[in-house]
């Protein structure tokens, strides 16, 4: 049986979440992504043992989590299984997801924990009932979650390009079939524009499933300003919670500290940074640094500047970068002595972070900002979504390949149709049904 | 009633399922009788006097493959051999021979006839018998004569209430003249079987000397042809047969739209539902009206008959449209109509009450096969009857029953399509209806196929010898090459001259064989490795290497369903008693009562969240399947 994998604690914002991974590759998949402070290898660790470590893309650190190891039998589902405890959030926890599921896992069916664990004997026959009530209850949310996909933009643009594919396969087939009536020449730079066309559109898509998942999951918020601006005030402000170190010595927050906030229906996933400053401190450098990347992707900027000491060169020059992003100033500290804004900046937001939190002042800029987002949208982009956009684009690429290889027509049809079904396994479209009915529909078959 | 006789096994219909069936049965063991309404007609070609041709040549080799009738009698009577689809990659090559017609009858009825164990009887069935179990045990003709049986297949074509139309006249009539059969579908409706109306059409005969060939493009047979047999050498069947091609123009689509109104299609007299592949002439016309022209083939039926036969051209407008149409095309001013193109419909039923054995669900030893159980053509006819008569046989002697998977052939796929999805309109084989298409070679028939023709009696010693040696020539070159390596120096003189990439350092031969410019036979040459190889056995070589990881990938793609089609569902499951099933599926489920899971899974409205709760229920219950 495959390797699974999926998020095991409620969609929710929450303090923490849970991923699980079963199966007998489950402890190789996580050896791949996770660090352990104490150098212990996934492999090297017994059942029912803990580890604090980091979970890692390649050398980039996502989080810091705490793994626990279940050998089987002795597990939920009598497999080996891993368990990652990662800090809550949505966007945070389906990033380690994803990594999971590059690692070689699947991603789990309504149920398949427990069916597993069923199957595998850890649940006695008089459990069976229970059993069946839970898949029960999971087949009804997967379906109705379902119900919800069918109705999302991104799946019926699936749907859209899903057709065309079957159209092409219609007409490809028909060229296969009918022998006698086709000119017996491929018209293979047709195919390859209409190809590569499907693909380009697929790689849209997965652009936009980036896009849209920020607005699902959270506006990615980069937090800037200069050191000692006020920067962790605003952050402890959002997030309730002392969690940056407020003090008033230049360059106290090094690391990017990720948190999910909630300002009205919006979801920002704020990063704090490091002071925008010149410095030759190290450490501080690198924080800069990463500052200036977390920039690079983010949708909206929080740029806070102390309005005792007012718009500075500097600020202007990191405004000048932030050009391309959305961004609102928090003008700080006016309960010190403050001057009057000096900039000319449509969301300009004077605040007091200690007197005076602007909570309904920072929602109106984002309602102005970002009106297009419908604040508890179903969850119409998901992982599993996006998987089989991937696998779909691979075969298209594919396709591709061959045909520019002067690859043979049967091999390449059945790319497409790989790419087809899994573009329509969404809502289920038997793609080799409809590509015949194309075939009678669309052409004047002759024999 | 009279007693005629006793069989084990008795084929109602000496068609092109009828003959398999009965050969199958009879070379297995089993006391087997032929039952046809005329014995002038077995083996006969209604239709297009051809073999083989996209998909359907696939399905001929996989028949001969398994032993059948149809690729040593298509070879024995074949007058013009072509292998189509050549450009469009191997895997849907597919062989295609022009029969001629009288030969095909005589020759299947003198295999009939030689048989043992076969008993050839003209009559016509009326009724089938069955016990109060619905086991089957007898068969009574038109004269109230009962011969009494363990097993009855069914392979009825176009008989049942057979009624041809040409225009707006009808009679009842089976095929070419034959009476109809016009009593045993009384016998099968009081016995519960739900009977349909297709309707197929079939074009004109017209005189060979009427035509003016000079106007006409001709088409020859291949070169060195490739037989449908495996055991008939390249090159020995007869190909000197030449068809042609004529094309249609806007004023023969005008003679048409004018006489729209005389179609008995077009005006509601036939409800049956016709074949979506195969359009009549006046349907292409209207559903396809930008089309300027529509070809024409105009194909020899034998060569000691004079009749042409013209594909393409089927048409239910009444005889005087029909030469007034044909006299608009380049090449026919002078046609002369031996035979009118007529439509015919007739009962067949719906294949979702068979179960994969080609046997009815609901009854003891009654199968069927061919255009009664709603498909198109003598190849998808045959292929039916193959597994009808073997499965009918195995139940006599409680042996076996073989099920062929979608994976295995092309047979199998079409079979599994007939009883899990049903179909709206006569079917017919396609390659794109295989998700495996690309492992489902002609060329590779015998290894898919031969071992269980073996298994089921049907391949003789000195073929399954010669069988497999060829494979383990094959398997030894094979393991050859994943072997050899090949240095820059051996080869980039010939990769530049093929325009394909020098290699820069040693590179394994299998994936220099992978590149489209490379061919096998000029490796082999160059390197001077010897291997060993007839012709069609080199070519399966460099075939395998070429699709093997292609193959992989393709397997890969359906390894899910494959694995959901090994779990097998209980016929007699209460689906209401499976806690958590939505009504949806409990309603389809318990209607259609799919054999396995895939099966379950393809049924619309049964999601994914269903299946998963079948397999739990399924190990709950401690329901092993295989």
């Amino acid at each position: 049986m495959s390797t699974i994998a999926a998020i095991s604690t409620p969609p929710a914002v929450g303090g923490i979440s849970m991923i699980r991974i079963s199966g007998e590759k489950s402890i190789a998949v996580a050896e791949h992504l996770f660090y352990a402070t104490n150098q212990v290898k996934v492999s090297e660790m017994r059942g029912y043992t803990c580890a604090y470590g980091y979970i890692c893309d390649g050398n980039e650190r996502i989080d810091d989590v705490i793994l626990t190891v279940f050998r089987a039998p002795h597990s939920y589902t009598g497999e080996d299984t891993v368990e990652i405890t990662c800090h809550g959030g949505l966007y945070l926890t389906n990033e380690i997801l994803h990594l999971v599921l590059k690692n070689g896992a699947v991603p789990a069916g309504a149920g398949e924990f427990t069916k597993r664990a069923f199957l595998n004997g850890k649940l006695s026959l008089s459990q069976a009932e229970a059993v069946m009530n839970v898949i029960e209850a999971d087949g009804k949310a997967a379906l109705h979650q379902a119900n919800l996909v069918k109705e999302g933009r991104l799946s019926r643009q699936m749907n859209a390009i899903a057709d065309e594919l079957i159209g092409i396969l219609s007409a490809l087939a028909y060229w296969l079939d009918d022998a006698e009536q086709f000119p017996e020449e491929l018209d293979s730079s047709r195919l390859f524009t209409q190809i590569r066309d499907i693909y380009n559109k697929l790689s849209d898509m997965s652009k936009h499933y980036r896009d849209g998942k920020i607005y699902l999951q959270g506006i990615r918020t980069v937090l800037l300003g200069k050191p000692n601006a006020g920067k962790s005030s605003v952050m402890n402000w959002l997030c309730g919670v002392n969690r940056s170190i407020v003090t008033s010595i230049a360059g106290t927050t090094r690391d990017v500290i990720t948190e999910q906030v909630k300002v009205g229906a919006y979801t920002l996933l704020v990063s704090d940074t490091a002071g925008i400053r010149e410095t030759e401190n190290e450490i501080e450098t690198i924080g800069i640094e990463q500052a200036m990347k977390a920039l690079s992707t983010a949708d909206l900027v929080l740029y806070v500047i102390d309005a005792s000491v007012g718009i500075t060169k500097e600020d202007r020059e990191v405004l000048k970068q932030c050009e391309d992003t959305k961004t609102v100033i928090l003008w700080n500290k006016t309960d010190l002595n403050s001057t009057e804004p000096d900039v000319d900046f449509p969301h300009l937001l004077p605040c007091s972070m200690i007197a005076d939190p602007p909570f309904d002042g920072l929602l109106k800029h984002l309602q102005q900002l970002f009106p297009e987002i419908v604040p508890n949208q179903p969850s119409v982009v998901n992982e599993r979504q996006n998987q089989l956009l991937e696998s779909a684009m691979k075969h298209v690429q594919s396709a591709m390949d061959l045909l520019e290889s002067y690859g043979e027509p049967d091999l390449i049809s059945v790319d497409l149709e790989i790419a087809a079904r899994h573009l329509s396994e969404i809502d289920g479209k038997d793609v080799s049904k409809e590509t015949i009915d194309g075939v009678f529909s669309r052409f004047c078959v002759g024999k | 009633m009279t007693n005629l006789g006793s069989f084990d096994v008795i084929v109602i219909g000496a068609g092109h399922a009828g003959i398999e069936a009965a050969v199958a049965s009879a070379k297995r063991g089993c006391k087997t009788a032929l039952m046809t309404i005329s014995l002038d007609h077995i083996g006969n070609m209604p239709c297009n006097p051809s073999i083989g041709g996209s998909a359907k040549g696939h399905l001929v080799r996989e028949i001969d493959a398994l032993g059948g009738v149809m690729g040593e009698a298509g070879d024995a009577c074949c007058i013009q051999m072509r292998m189509l689809n050549l450009s469009k990659g191997v895997s849907v090559h597919s062989p295609r021979a022009q029969a001629d017609r009288a030969l095909y009858h005589l020759y299947t009825k003198k295999i009939v006839e030689t048989t043992d164990n076969l008993h050839v009887i003209q009559a016509e069935a009326t009724d089938i018998l069955t016990d109060e179990n619905k086991t089957v045990t007898g068969v009574v003709n038109s004269f109230g004569g009962v011969y009494e049986c363990k097993a009855v297949v069914i392979c009825a074509g176009t008989f049942l209430r057979g009624t041809v139309y040409i225009g707006k006249k009808s009679r009842e009539s089976g095929p070419d003249a034959c009476l109809p059969a016009a009593y045993l579908s009384d016998s099968l409706e009081s016995s519960g079987i739900k009977l349909r109306r297709f309707k197929t059409g079939t074009p004109c005969r017209v005189h060979r000397r009427s035509i003016d060939y000079t106007k006409l493009k001709a088409q020859y047979g291949d070169p060195n042809p490739q037989p449908f047999s495996f055991t008939a050498k390249r090159g020995s069947v007869r190909n000197d047969a030449i068809c042609y091609i004529a094309n249609t123009n806007a004023r023969t689509h005008d003679v048409i739209r004018k006489n729209l109104s005389e179609s008995p299609l077009y005006s509601g007299m036939i409800h049956g539902i016709g074949p979506r592949y195969c359009p009549s002439i006046e349907d292409k016309v209207i559903r396809f009206a930008s089309r300027e022209q529509h070809q024409i083939f105009v194909e020899p039926t034998g060569t000691d008959s004079e009749e042409m036969y013209l594909q393409g051209f089927s048409t239910s407008l009444p005889e005087f449209v029909q030469s007034e149409m044909l006299r608009t095309v380049s090449g026919f001013e002078n046609i002369e109509i031996m035979r009118s193109a007529y439509a015919i419909e007739y009962d067949c039923i719906n294949p979702t009450a068979l179960l994969h054995t080609l046997a009815f669900r609901d009854f003891h030893g009654l199968y069927s096969a061919g255009q009664f159980n709603g498909t198109s053509g003598y190849e998808e006819a045959a292929a039916q009857g193959l597994i009808a008569g073997i499965n009918a046989s195995a139940y006599v002697l409680n042996e076996k029953q073989l099920e062929l998977s979608r994976k295995s052939s092309y047979i199998g796929t079409l079979i599994d399509d007939l009883v899990t999805k049903g179909t709206d309109d006569p079917y017919r084989m396609m390659t794109a209806r295989s998700e495996y298409r690309l492992s489902l070679r002609h060329g590779n028939a015998d290894e898919r196929l031969t071992p269980i023709g073996c298994e089921y009696r049907l391949i003789g010693a000195a073929r399954k010898q010669a069988f497999e040696a060829k494979l383990q020539h094959i398997y030894e070159a094979i393991d050859i090459i994943h072997r050899t390596s090949v240095l820059p120096d051996e080869i980039n003189a010939y990769l530049n001259e093929k325009g394909t990439s020098p290699i820069t350092q040693k590179t394994k031969l299998d994936a220099l064989l992978r590149r489209p410019q490379i061919q096998f036979s000029e490796i082999r040459q160059i390197l001077g490795t010897d291997f060993a190889l007839n012709e069609i056995e080199a070519e399966e070589v460099a075939n395998r290497i070429r699709y093997e990881m292609y193959i992989e990938r393709q397997n890969q793609q359906n390894r899910h369903l494959e694995e959901l089609s090994r779990i097998r569902l209980p016929l007699d499951l209460d689906y209401t008693t499976v806690h958590g099933l939505s009504s949806e599926a409990i309603e389809k489920l318990s209607r259609i009562k799919p054999e396995q899971l895939a099966q379950a899974a393809s049924v619309s409205g049964v999601s994914p969240a269903d299946i998963s709760i079948l397999m739990t229920w399924l190990k709950a219950g401690g329901y092993s399947g295989e």
